[in-house]
């Protein structure tokens, strides 16, 4: 999978889908979804490509810093993350495995 | 705020362009298969890969996912003969001898050694999944393959992800969000 239809997807799926959630917080969720999406999904293509590690790991680490990230910018609401982050990294997490073999 | 921006908007498409120039720009080197069941003979030239699916006329594209019992159509030289012939994959090396796993990336043009038995009798076939793009475990080592440094582009790309988002929570700490009810 190119790194555009790694972002482009990533983009829709988190950064849309948190809007979604967050609307009240107006354009930041689109922000804050695309700027997790570069910062952990093209690590997480080396990192599945080139090691062993398992990435049940990788996902629970992931909805993790994405709970903490949600919480500090978007809505301190601690349940609202963990739901949030839960679905939007399942799904995400779906597509990165189903575009990278 | 401004230099987020210049990240956002002129280094991160240079990476985005960037990393589909290498995928554009793949090297050709020659590729051989040995055959197993032919006293492993080297030197075999394999000049077109393809699969077996709906679309056996086309080659699919340069890069596609080979895995261990896979069936493939592989086209070869033996000399001044062309071959093309339905083989099935019984391992899958790449050439410096360096075993990789049950499954690996393959591409036209690049160095590997195919172990495969060629199929007289039709064999059952099955299509070869081709999902995976970019061959970063198999060539991120190989001075004639350039591909395997687009995983450098993703790091930079991830690390300026990190940068912003450093950026973007240090800058909300200043400014707390407030609570909504």
């Amino acid at each position: 999978m190119t790194l555009l239809a790694l972002l482009t997807g990533m983009f829709i799926i988190k950064g849309v889908f948190l809007w979604i959630f967050y609307s009240r917080q107006g354009w930041k969720p689109l922000l804050t979804g695309l700027i997790t999406s570069i910062a952990f999904y093209p690590l997480l293509v080396v990192l599945y490509h080139e090691t062993e590690i398992n990435f049940w790991l990788v996902l629970v680490l992931l909805m993790v810093a994405d709970i903490f990230i949600y919480n500090i910018l978007l809505k301190r609401n601690i349940a609202k993350s963990i739901i949030v982050s839960f679905l939007l990294n399942l799904v995400a997490m779906i597509f990165f495995l189903f575009g990278n073999g | 705020m401004k230099f987020n921006y210049l990240l956002l908007l002129i280094i991160m498409p240079c990476l985005v362009f960037a990393d589909a120039g290498f995928n554009i720009g793949r090297p050709k080197a020659p590729c051989y298969a040995v055959f197993k069941g032919l006293n492993n003979i080297q030197g075999y030239h394999i000049y077109r890969i393809n699969t077996r699916s709906e679309r056996d006329d086309n080659v699919l594209d340069s890069t596609m996912l080979l895995k261990e019992n896979d069936s493939l159509r592989i086209y070869y030289t033996e000399g001044s003969r062309h071959w093309q012939g339905p083989i099935k994959i019984l391992s899958v090396n790449i050439a410096t001898g360096q075993r990789v796993d049950s499954f690996m990336l393959v591409a036209e043009g690049y160095n590997l050694t195919v172990n495969f038995t060629a199929g007289n009798n039709k064999p059952k076939y099955t299509i070869i999944k081709t999902k995976a793009d970019y061959p970063y475990t198999l060539f991120g080592d190989d001075e004639n393959a350039s591909a395997g440094r687009n995983k450098y582009i993703l790091l930079a790309m991830s690390l300026i992800g990190f940068l912003l988002l450093f950026f973007m929570i240090s800058k909300s700490k200043k400014k707390p969000v407030q609570e909504t009810a």
